[in-house]
């Protein structure tokens, strides 16, 4: 690099070896010339006061700031949510369609149980037989209240799924076949 | 220890700290309007460049517009936004250069009685002293006004001021050296007119 180029890096504190650069000043009085005109230049702007913008602006300016950062807070929508809130909301899903699921299971399983009752519940059923209450009307209630239970709202792929599962536990389950069942394990 | 500025930004993105914002500010906000002062005429001028350019900051930090993507040098890409608006102003203003400006420096009457401060006469020299230094270096060559003013009033170093005006190093430096060497001459021939003026009367 050009040695009077090298002197504004100087001036200015970048010149990475100023040694060698102060020995090629002690051998060349033009350089030398060069560098003290600079200095006196730059000392004469190093010596201005500082400007600074008026108090209220920076005031204004941290307002502006404090309502961005407000406006762009995740709850509003207007900057993308963060991950780890993503991911939350994501796994409390999956783990809300389980619980779903494996309720309507389970619900699937004991309805199954109930209806296989009624066929027989005037002849002697083998529960009754064995001094279990009926069940029959207590299944009917349940049911219409498991109805109400689900949510209406949801018509995710989820709970079409599980209403698929239900009608085929349901199909499963139907009086007849179990009624045939019972007919045909009855001694 | 004092927080770095990316510390400061990450506090302000991420937990909505205010105050980590205005520290940010009133730490650049010298070499911030220094800049924008020396390339505008005008103190009102200035803020509201000033104003204008961190509007385009917080807009692009949070996303809003344009983009942050922390890589280490927030003064330097403030810079950038600053140099800009600066620029579209000049624009501005010379589509109305056959307008007569009649700009005051936002300062009311009694801003300007500094006479009750012991230093009264020590500010009022110095005032002085930048204003006539501010006179000449507006007659610098353009490009070469920006890099003194970009590197004396801001502290960015000359790479990335040529980052900044993609230019190479040396046409930085080279700059530079002009505009500290023409200031000189300047300041010689201003001297030499006010000696010749004092002898005169």
């Amino acid at each position: 690099m050009d040695d009077r180029l090298r002197l504004i890096r100087y001036l200015y504190g970048e010149e990475e070896d100023e040694s060698a650069l102060a020995r090629r000043l002690s051998d060349d009085d033009d350089l030398y010339r060069e560098y003290e005109r600079l200095r006196d230049a730059k000392r004469a702007l190093n010596d201005r006061p500082a400007r600074r913008p008026d108090p209220a602006v920076v005031d204004q300016v941290v307002d502006e700031a404090r309502t961005a950062a407000q406006s762009s807070a995740p709850s509003t929508g207007d900057r993308p949510a963060r991950a780890p809130s993503r991911s939350w909301t994501r796994r409390l899903q999956t783990v809300g369609a389980g619980l779903a699921l494996l309720l309507l299971i389970g619900l699937g399983w004991w309805q199954g149980a109930g209806v296989s009752d009624e066929p027989v519940a005037d002849s002697a059923a083998p529960g009754v037989l064995d001094g279990e209450a009926p069940q029959a009307p207590a299944t009917a209630d349940t049911r219409s209240a498991d109805a109400d239970a689900i949510p209406a709202w949801d018509d995710g792929e989820e709970l079409i799924r599980i209403q698929r599962r239900i009608d085929r536990l349901q199909a499963r389950s139907a009086p007849d076949r179990w009624g045939s069942l019972q007919r045909v394990s009855r001694p | 220890m004092q927080p770095t500025d990316e510390e400061l930004v990450t506090a302000y993105l991420d937990e909505d700290d205010e105050q980590a914002f205005r520290r940010l500010v009133e730490r650049h906000q010298d070499r911030i309007f220094g800049y924008l002062m020396g390339m505008v005429k005008g103190r009102a001028a200035a803020n509201d460049l000033f104003q204008e350019t961190f509007e385009r900051v917080i807009k692009a930090m949070q996303g809003q517009r344009g983009s942050y993507d922390r890589q280490g040098q927030w003064l330097s890409w403030v810079m950038s936004i600053a140099r800009n608006a600066a620029i579209d102003h000049t624009r501005k203003q010379k589509k109305w250069a056959e307008v007569p400006q009649d700009e005051d420096d936002g300062r009311s009457f009694w801003d300007t009685l500094e006479a009750e401060s012991p230093y009264a006469d020590e500010q009022l020299h110095r005032a002085e002293q930048r204003e006539w230094l501010d006179e000449h270096i507006e007659q610098l060559a353009p490009e070469q006004k920006e890099v003194l003013l970009l590197r004396q009033e801001t502290d960015l170093t000359f790479r990335e001021i040529a980052e900044l005006q993609d230019v190479s190093i040396n046409t930085a430096l080279g700059r530079m050296r002009y505009a500290l060497k023409n200031l000189r001459k300047m300041m010689e021939a201003s001297n030499e007119a006010a000696l010749v003026g004092a002898l005169d009367t």
